[in-house]
C-alpha cells in the first residue's frame, strides 16, 4: 500500500450512546471545534453535549414561506384579475376567498421545498466521497455503532493528545484516517464527456432560440390534429375535386339557392312596372280562410298600435299618450286605417306601407311573409268596407252644411288623429287657436297662419314648416283633398274653439 | 408494570391560594354581573330588555364553552393515553367540575325563552298568532303560506293595517312559512327539555371523571384510571353530539332560517381553544403563587402553546370553510348570515375577527421560542380568551335588532361587565373546589412520564 | 399490586415497540435482509405478477380511452362525474394515512409510528400517483392537460383560479411533491445503511448515489431533524387542506347532498379512515411475508384499529349532522336527496356504505378483535369497500337525481370503468411490490431511535 496523502483526522468507536455522550462532552470541553459525532440515529441531547448552535433553517423556511404566500397571491391576481379577466358566475375577478386554497398550497410548497433543499445544502450534501468511508469499521456508523471523528485541521488537534483524549473517555479503538491518494480533480475523460454532453444538450434550446421570431413558409408541425384542420369550403380556396381547381362553384343553371325565391313582382313588392298594383296578385287566393289569416296576423302585428278595430287607438297608443301627457314623449298617433282616405290608397301602396314602413311606422317585411301581408291587406279592406257602409253617400254629404261636411272630411283624411280640439294630447297644433295666429317658420320669418297658409300646408305639408315642429310628421293620407273639400275643412276648423 | 408512588417536589396543594382566588372570583362575579344587570334593566327599554338577554347569552356561552372545552380536554387525554398533559389535567378537571354552577347560570335563560315580550329566539314567539294565542305549527305554516300567496297577488302599493307595509308583512309571513316546519323541534318546551338533558349529561360526565381522578390520588392500584379510560371513547361521542346540538339550540337557532352542518365543529374549535388558553392562565397563576412549580415546566407550556397554535389554525380552517362555501354557492338562504355581518355596523368587527383571531395569533404563536417563554405565552392565552369572546359576540349579537334598516352593533359596557362577571363565576367555582384535593393527579400512572418528557 | 387484567394494563403501559430480543444490529438485519435476499418470497412473485397483469390492463384501458374518447365510460348527463372521480377521491383519500402517520403522529410524539411510517409514506406516494392519473385521463384531450398549470399557452389564457378543480391541481401536486420529499428525506439514512452493507458494485453505486453520502454526522442529524420537524409541521395542515380542497369540488356547488359546510373535515376524517384501513390491508400480510413481525407488532395493529374507530366515528358524526340539517333546513331538495340515497335507485350502494363504514368497525371496541389479525384484515378491506361506495353514493346519487325530475337519468358503469379501477390497483401494487423488494420497508434509523438502548442513561434522568 503506497503512502496515503494527508491525515484527515482520527476516528474513535464507542459501544453505546451513553459512552458517546460522555465522550462528546469531554471533547467539547477540551475546546475542539472541527469535529463530529456519527451515529445510526440522532442521539437525544447530543447537540448540547457537542455544544452545537441551533440551526437557522427555520428562519429561511419562514422567509420563503412568506415569499410563497405573496407569490400565490400575486399569481392569481395577475393572471385572473389583470392579464386575462373573465367573469365566472359573477364572482369578482380578484376573489380572495376563492384564492385562499391556492395561496395556502403555494405557501406550503415553497416552505417545504426550502426546508428540504436548504437542509441538504447546509449539510453540504450530496458528498459521495468522504475520507471516513475509507475506514472499515466506520460502515457500522449506519448500523449499530457510534463514532467521534476529530479533524486534523482543528487548532487543538494533536495526533497523540487527541488519540489519548478519546481513549481515556471510553473509545473502543482509535484509528487514523487519511485522505485518498487519488487526485481529487475530475479525470480528463469524464470532463471531456461532460463537455460533449453539455454541448449536445445545448443544441435544442439554441435551435429554439434561432427560430424565435424567424419566418418560414412551411406550416407548423402539428402533432395532434384534433379537429383543427378540417376540409371545408373556403371562398377562393383550392381543391382538386374539380377540374378548375376552385372551391367556389357557379350556380347550376335552372336552380335556386335555399333562401332564394322567385321574385314575382307584385307579390313581393306590391308594384308592377313601377306602378302600385290595384288588385291582389294572382299568387294569392282571397278566400274567407285567407281573410281570417289576415285578421289573425293583423291582430298579432298591427293591432298593438292601430288597435284591433284599426282605428289607431291600440294599447301602445294609449300608453304613449299617457307618457306624452306627462311630458315624457311626443307621439304621432297611428293612422286610422278604416278612414276613408286610406280606403282610396292602392293595394300596392298599402303593401309598401306594411313592408317598408311609412313615416314613423317601421317596416314588417322581416316579420311577415309576403303572402301574409296580402292577407292583412285583404282584412284591412274588410274593415274599411265596414266603415264605409256607415259613410255618408255623396248626396248626403251635399245635404250637409259646410262645417258639418268639413267635420266628416276631417275624419276621413285622419286629420283628427293629430289635431285635437277636446284638450286631449295633440301632437299637431290645436287648429282652432292656431288659425289667425302668428307663426315663426323654420326659415326664420314670421307669418300669420291664415287660410292660405292652411291650404298650402294641407296640400304640401313640408312647404312651410314651423320652427320646432316634428319634421315629416304631418301627412295627408289619400290626399290631397280637392279645393272644395279644403274649403269645407276650413269652415269646420273655424267653428271649433 | 407495577404500581409506583411518586415522590413529588414543590407545593402541590392549593392551600391559601384558594380563598384568595375565590375572593377574586366573587368580586368579579358580583361587580360584573351586578353592573351588567343594572345597565340592562335600568334602561327602561321597550323591548323587554332583549338587549340584556342577548348580552347575557354571549357571556353564558363564553362560560359554557370554556367549561366544555376543559371537559373535552380531560376526556381526550384519557382516551389517547397522553402523558404530557397529566401535570395540568387536574386544572382542566376542576374547571369541568364547575358544571353545576354553569347549569345554574343557564337557568335565567329560561326567561327570554318563555317570555312573550323578549325576543331572543324568535321562533319562540312565532308559534303565536297576532293576538298571542298559541297556534299549532301546521296552522302557523298554513296561515303564513296563505298570507304569502295572497300577498304575492296583491298590487305592490297596498298597505295592510297596523302601519306595516305589505313588503314587511310578506317577509314576515314568508319567514314563518320557512320556519314553521321546525316548530316540532324549535319549541319552548322541547328546547328547555334538551337543555336540561345536555346539562344532566355534562354534569354526569364531569362528576364521574373528576371523582375517579381524585380517587386515583389515593387508590392502591390503577383501577380508577382504567375505568375512566374504558369509558372515555363513548364519552367523546356523547360530547360531540351534545355540544353540537347545544350549539344549534343556543346559538344557531337565533337565526331560525339559517343552518350550517359544520357549526357544531366551529363552536367546538373555539371551546377547545379557550380551554387551552384557560389552562395556561391557571398554570401561570398558580406558579406565580408558588404552587406546582416543580411539576409544570417549559415542556408543558410548549405543548399547551402548540395546542393553542394548532387550534387557532383549526378554528380558522373551520371558519374559512364555512364562510367560503357559503360565499361560493351564493344561496340567499345561507348568505344572509354573512351579509348581516358585513353591514355597516358589523363589517369592522368581522375583519377584526379575521385579522386578530386568525392571522395575528398564527404568526405570533409560530415560533417555538414564544411557546417556551411562559410570560409571553400567558399574554397570548389571555388574548385568545378575549378573541373567543369576540367570536361568540359576533355569532350572537347580529341577531339582536334584525331589521330592514340594518343590523345594529350595540357593543358597550354591559357586554363587557356580563362576560367579566361570568368569568368571575368560573374563577370562583374552580377556586372553591381546588382546596379539597391536590392540584395535580398525584396518583396517575403516567405522571412520571409527564414530568420527564422533552420536546424535540 | 394490580387487580386488573394485564391486557387492560396495556392501555396505560403498552408493550415494547420492538418485540423480541433485538438490538440495533438485529433490526438492521431484519429490514435489510428483505432487500438483500437473493430472491424475494414466493408470495411476492404471485402478487407482483398479478399486479403487473392488472397494470397491463390499465394501460390497455387508458390507450383505448385516449384513442376512442370519454364515451367509453358510463358517464352521461346528468351523471357527468362517474367512476373516474369516485376513484380519484378514493385514491387520494387512501394517501392521507401515510402523511398522517409520518407527520401528525410525529408531532404527537407517537413513537409507534416508526414501525409503519416508511411503509405508509410509500403507500401515500403510490396512491397519489393512482389518484392523479384519473383527473388527467378524464379530461378527454389529455395532450393539453398542461393547460391546468399556469404555463403560457398559445391562447394567452390562464387557468381559472376561482375554480375548485384548479385548487385540486395545486393541492394534489403540492401534496405529491411534499410527500415525495418527505419520504425521500426519511429514506436517506436508511439508504446509507443499505449502502454500507452492499456487497455488489451495482448495489453500492445505486444505493450510494441516492444516499447522498450520508455518514451519520450529528451536525447533519441536527439540521435533518429540524427539517423533518418543519416538514411534519407543514405536512399536517397540508394533509388537512388537500382533502378539504377535494371536498370543495363538491361543496362549492349548489347540489343538495354536495353543498354542505361540514364536507371538508368530514372528507379528511374519511380519508384517514380509508387510508389506515389500506395500511392495515398492506401491513398484515407484509409483516408475515417479509418477517417483520417484531417491528410491526400487535401494538401497531391495535393502535391503527383505534384510529380507524375514531375516524369512523367522525364520519358517522358527519352523516348525522347532514341528516339533521337535511330536515332542519326545510330545503325540500336536501331532504329528498337523503331519502333518495337510502331508498332510491342506488339504495344498495348506500346500505353497503353504511354497513361497511359504520357497522363493521364497531367490532374494534373489543381489544380481542383489534388483535385478531385475520379479522382486522377482513374488516380493513370492508372499510375500503365502504369508503369507495361512500364516494360513489355522494357523486352519483346527487347527480343522478337533482332539482329537475326531467333531467334524472340512471348511471351504469361500463366494462372500461370497471377494468380501469381494477387496473389502478395493478399500478398501486406493482409500485408497492417494487418498493418492498428494493427499498427498506421500515424506517430503520427511526425504529432504533425509539428503542430503549437509544437513550443515553445519564445521572439526572
Amino acid at each position: 500500500m503506497t503512502a496515503d496523502k494527508e491525515l484527515y483526522g482520527v476516528v474513535a468507536e464507542f459501544k453505546d450512546v451513553t459512552a458517546l455522550y460522555r465522550a462528546a462532552e469531554k471533547v467539547r470541553d477540551a475546546g475542539y471545534k472541527k469535529w463530529d459525532c456519527h451515529s445510526p440515529f440522532p442521539v437525544h441531547g447530543l447537540d448540547d453535549a457537542m455544544g452545537m448552535r441551533f440551526t437557522r433553517l427555520p428562519w429561511v423556511v419562514l422567509i420563503m414561506g412568506i415569499t410563497g404566500l405573496l407569490a400565490g397571491m400575486y399569481l392569481q391576481y395577475w393572471t385572473n384579475a389583470v392579464d386575462y379577466t373573465y367573469d365566472i358566475s359573477g364572482k369578482p375577478v380578484w376573489s380572495l376567498p376563492a384564492n385562499i386554497p391556492v395561496i395556502f398550497e403555494v405557501t406550503v410548497l415553497f416552505s417545504a421545498f426550502t426546508a428540504f433543499f436548504s437542509m441538504w445544502i447546509a449539510n453540504r450534501l450530496p458528498r459521495w466521497y468522504h475520507p471516513l468511508f475509507r475506514n472499515e469499521r466506520f460502515s457500522r456508523a449506519t448500523d449499530d455503532s457510534f463514532f467521534i471523528a476529530l479533524h486534523a485541521k482543528d487548532k487543538k488537534f494533536d495526533l497523540a493528545a487527541s488519540t489519548a483524549l478519546l481513549n481515556e473517555n471510553g473509545a473502543l479503538q482509535v484509528e487514523e484516517v487519511f485522505e485518498a491518494n487519488e487526485p481529487s480533480a475530475m479525470p480528463a475523460k469524464i470532463k471531456g464527456n461532460l463537455l460533449v454532453v453539455t454541448c449536445l444538450m445545448l443544441i435544442p434550446p439554441a435551435m429554439v432560440y434561432a427560430s424565435y421570431g424567424s419566418t418560414t413558409t412551411e406550416p407548423r408541425v402539428h402533432l395532434i390534429p384534433d379537429m383543427d384542420k378540417q376540409d371545408r369550403f373556403r371562398a377562393q380556396g383550392e381543391t382538386d375535386l374539380f377540374e378548375d381547381g376552385r372551391m367556389t362553384r357557379d350556380q347550376v343553371a335552372g336552380t335556386i339557392s335555399q333562401d332564394q325565391r322567385f321574385i314575382h313582382a307584385s307579390l313581393e313588392t306590391g308594384k308592377e312596372n313601377g306602378e302600385y298594383v290595384t288588385s291582389f296578385p294572382q299568387q294569392v287566393d282571397v278566400t274567407e280562410a285567407f281573410i281570417d289569416r289576415g285578421q289573425e296576423r293583423f291582430e298579432i302585428y298591427c293591432g298593438v298600435c292601430h288597435g284591433e278595430d284599426g282605428k289607431g287607438t291600440g294599447l301602445i297608443h294609449h300608453r304613449a299618450v299617457e307618457l306624452a301627457n306627462l311630458g315624457h314623449a311626443t307621439w304621432v298617433p297611428p293612422t286610422n286605417i278604416t278612414a276613408g282616405a286610406i280606403g282610396t290608397q292602392a293595394d300596392g301602396y298599402l303593401f309598401e306601407t306594411i313592408s317598408d314602413g311609412r313615416r314613423t311606422m317601421p317596416g314588417y317585411a322581416a316579420q311577415i311573409t309576403a303572402e301574409d301581408r296580402w292577407a292583412i291587406i285583404a282584412y284591412l279592406r274588410v274593415l274599411q268596407e265596414v266603415e264605409s257602409m256607415n259613410a255618408l253617400s255623396p248626396e248626403e254629404m251635399a245635404a250637409l252644411g259646410a262645417s258639418a261636411r268639413g267635420s266628416v272630411l276631417f275624419e276621413k283624411y285622419t286629420c283628427n288623429a293629430c289635431h285635437k280640439f277636446d284638450g286631449t294630447y295633440s301632437i299637431g297644433p290645436v287648429l282652432s287657436n292656431f288659425l289667425g295666429s302668428e307663426v315663426k317658420l323654420d326659415s326664420g320669418e314670421t307669418i300669420v297662419a291664415d287660410e292660405a297658409y292652411f291650404t298650402e300646408s294641407i296640400i304640401d305639408p313640408a312647404a312651410k314648416t314651423r320652427e320646432g315642429a316634428l319634421k315629416g310628421a304631418m301627412a295627408v293620407p289619400g290626399g290631397p283633398p280637392t279645393a272644395e273639400e279644403i274649403v269645407d275643412l276650413l269652415e269646420y276648423i273655424k267653428t271649433q274653439k | 408494570m407495577s404500581f409506583e408512588k411518586l415522590n413529588l417536589k414543590g407545593n402541590n396543594q392549593a392551600g391559601d391560594v384558594a380563598p384568595k382566588a375565590m375572593q377574586i372570583g366573587l368580586i368579579l362575579a358580583t361587580l360584573g354581573l351586578g353592573l351588567g344587570v343594572a345597565l340592562g334593566f335600568m334602561n327602561g327599554e321597550e323591548d323587554g330588555h332583549t338587549h340584556f338577554w342577548f348580552a347575557y347569552l354571549v357571556a353564558f356561552a363564553f362560560l359554557l364553552t370554556i367549561t366544555l372545552g376543559c371537559m373535552f380536554f380531560t376526556v381526550i387525554q384519557h382516551m389517547v393515553n397522553a402523558h404530557w398533559s397529566v401535570s395540568v389535567r387536574r386544572l382542566s378537571e376542576l374547571t369541568m367540575a364547575n358544571m353545576p354552577l354553569v347549569a345554574i347560570c343557564a337557568i335565567p335563560l329560561l326567561v327570554p325563552l318563555f317570555s312573550d315580550d323578549v325576543s331572543v329566539w324568535k321562533w319562540a314567539t312565532m308559534e303565536h298568532d297576532a293576538n298571542g294565542a298559541v297556534i299549532s305549527p301546521e296552522e302557523a305554516g298554513h296561515s303564513a303560506g296563505a298570507e304569502v300567496a295572497e300577498a304575492n297577488h296583491a298590487p305592490a302599493e297596498q298597505h295592510a293595517e297596523g302601519g306595516h307595509s305589505k313588503a314587511e308583512e310578506l317577509a314576515h309571513a314568508e319567514h314563518i312559512e320557512f320556519t314553521s316546519h321546525k316548530f316540532p323541534f324549535l319549541n319552548r318546551n322541547f328546547f328547555a327539555g334538551r337543555l336540561l338533558l345536555y346539562f344532566l349529561i355534562w354534569m354526569g360526565v364531569s362528576r364521574y371523571f373528576f371523582k375517579k381522578s381524585v380517587e386515583q390520588d389515593t387508590a392502591p392500584n390503577y383501577d380508577p384510571t382504567l375505568a375512566v379510560k374504558r369509558k372515555s371513547a363513548v364519552t367523546i361521542i356523547l360530547f360531540a353530539f351534545t355540544i353540537s346540538f347545544a350549539a344549534f339550540d343556543l346559538l344557531m337557532s337565533l337565526d331560525e332560517t339559517w343552518f350550517s352542518t359544520i357549526f357544531g365543529v366551529y363552536i367546538f374549535a373555539g371551546a377547545f381553544l379557550s380551554a387551552v388558553a384557560w389552562i395556561i392562565i391557571m398554570s401561570k397563576y398558580l406558579q406565580k403563587n408558588d404552587r406546582l412549580t416543580e411539576v409544570i415546566h417549559e415542556e408543558h407550556y410548549h405543548d399547551l402553546g402548540k395546542w393553542l397554535f394548532a387550534f387557532t389554525f383549526f378554528w380558522g380552517y373551520i371558519a374559512f370553510s364555512q364562510f367560503m362555501l357559503i360565499w361560493y354557492a351564493n344561496l340567499p338562504e345561507e348568505t344572509h348570515f354573512y351579509e348581516a355581518r358585513l353591514t355597516e355596523g358589523w363589517s369592522t368587527w368581522t375583519w377584526c375577527l379575521l385579522v386578530f383571531h386568525l392571522i395575528i395569533p398564527f404568526g405570533g404563536l409560530l415560533s417555538r421560542h414564544v411557546k417556551r417563554n411562559t410570560n409571553v405565552l400567558l399574554g397570548w392565552a389571555i388574548y385568545m380568551l378575549v378573541m373567543q369572546f369576540i367570536d361568540l359576540y359576533w355569532i350572537v349579537m347580529p341577531n339582536y335588532h334584525r331589521s330592514e334598516i340594518g343590523f345594529e352593533n350595540p357593543f358597550g359596557l354591559m357586554e363587557i361587565s356580563l362576560v367579566v362577571g361570568m368569568f368571575g363565576v368560573m374563577v370562583f367555582g374552580v377556586a372553591r373546589r381546588s382546596a379539597k384535593q391536590a392540584l395535580l393527579p398525584i396518583g396517575d400512572p403516567l405522571l412520571a412520564k409527564s414530568l420527564r418528557f422533552r420536546n424535540i | 399490586m394490580a387487580s386488573s387484567t394485564s391486557v387492560d394494563q396495556l392501555d396505560i403501559f403498552p408493550e415494547e415497540l420492538v418485540q423480541g430480543e433485538n438490538d440495533f444490529h438485529s433490526v438492521t438485519e431484519m429490514v435489510c435482509g428483505v432487500l438483500e435476499a437473493p430472491k424475494p418470497p414466493k408470495s411476492w412473485y404471485v402478487i407482483f405478477t398479478t399486479a403487473v397483469a392488472l397494470l397491463g390492463v390499465l394501460g390497455a384501458m387508458i390507450l383505448y380511452l385516449i384513442t376512442t374518447g370519454v364515451g367509453v365510460w358510463g358517464n352521461n348527463q346528468p351523471v357527468a362525474w362517474g367512476w373516474p372521480i369516485v376513484n380519484f377521491v378514493f385514491w387520494v383519500g387512501i394517501g392521507h394515512a401515510g402523511t398522517l402517520i409520518s407527520a401528525v403522529l410525529f408531532l404527537f410524539r407517537q413513537d409507534w409510528r416508526t414501525g409503519i411510517n416508511r411503509f405508509s409514506e410509500a403507500m401515500t406516494i403510490f396512491a397519489v400517483i393512482c389518484a392523479g392519473m384519473f383527473p388527467a385521463i378524464h379530461v378527454g384531450r389529455i395532450w393539453v392537460i398542461w393547460w391546468v398549470f399556469p404555463i403560457p399557452n398559445q391562447m394567452s389564457m390562464w387557468p381559472n383560479f376561482r375554480s375548485p378543480l384548479l385548487w385540486d391541481v395545486f393541492a394534489v401536486s403540492t401534496y405529491f411533491s411534499v410527500s415525495l420529499l418527505f419520504w425521500y428525506m426519511g429514506l436517506v439514512p436508511d439508504l446509507a445503511t443499505v449502502r454500507d452493507r452492499a456487497k455488489t458494485k451495482a448495489k453500492k453505486f445505486w444505493y450510494g448515489l441516492f444516499a447522498m453520502g450520508w455518514n451519520g454526522s450529528n451536525r447533519h442529524w441536527h439540521r435533518y431533524e429540524r427539517a423533518y420537524l418543519i416538514l411534519a409541521a407543514l405536512a399536517t395542515p397540508l394533509v388537512l387542506s388537500v382533502h378539504s380542497v377535494v371536498s370543495f369540488d363538491f361543496a362549492t356547488s349548489q347540489l343538495p347532498g354536495w353543498h354542505t359546510t361540514i364536507l371538508p373535515p368530514y372528507f379528511v376524517a374519511g380519508a384517514i379512515f380509508s387510508g389506515f384501513a389500506m395500511v392495515l390491508t398492506l401491513s398484515i400480510p407484509a409483516r408475515k411475508m417479509f418477517g417483520l413481525e417484531e417491528l410491526i407488532t400487535l401494538r401497531h395493529i391495535d393502535n391503527m384499529c383505534k384510529v380507524i374507530m375514531a375516524t369512523g366515528m367522525m364520519v358517522g358524526y358527519a352523516y348525522s349532522m347532514e341528516f339533521f340539517m337535511a330536515w332542519y333546513s326545510g330545503n325540500a331538495y336536501e331532504g329528498f336527496t337523503f331519502v333518495n340515497r337510502a331508498f332510491g335507485p342506488y339504495w344498495w350502494g348506500y346500505w353497503i356504505m353504511v354497513s361497511c363504514n359504520v357497522l363493521t368497525p364497531q367490532i374494534f371496541w373489543w381489544k380481542k378483535a383489534r388483535r385478531n389479525l385475520a379479522l382486522v384484515f377482513i374488516i380493513s378491506i370492508f372499510v375500503n369497500i365502504g369508503m369507495w361506495f361512500e364516494r360513489f353514493v355522494i357523486v352519483v346519487t346527487s347527480l343522478n337525481r337533482d332539482f329537475l325530475p326531467s333531467s334524472w337519468h340512471y348511471f351504469s358503469p361500463t366494462w372500461v370503468d370497471v377494468l380501469t379501477l381494477l387496473g389502478s390497483f395493478g399500478l398501486f401494487f406493482t409500485l408497492f411490490m417494487l418498493f418492498c423488494r428494493y427499498l427498506p420497508q421500515v424506517a430503520i434509523s427511526e425504529v432504533k431511535n425509539v428503542m430503549p438502548q437509544a437513550h443515553p442513561h445519564l445521572d439526572d434522568h
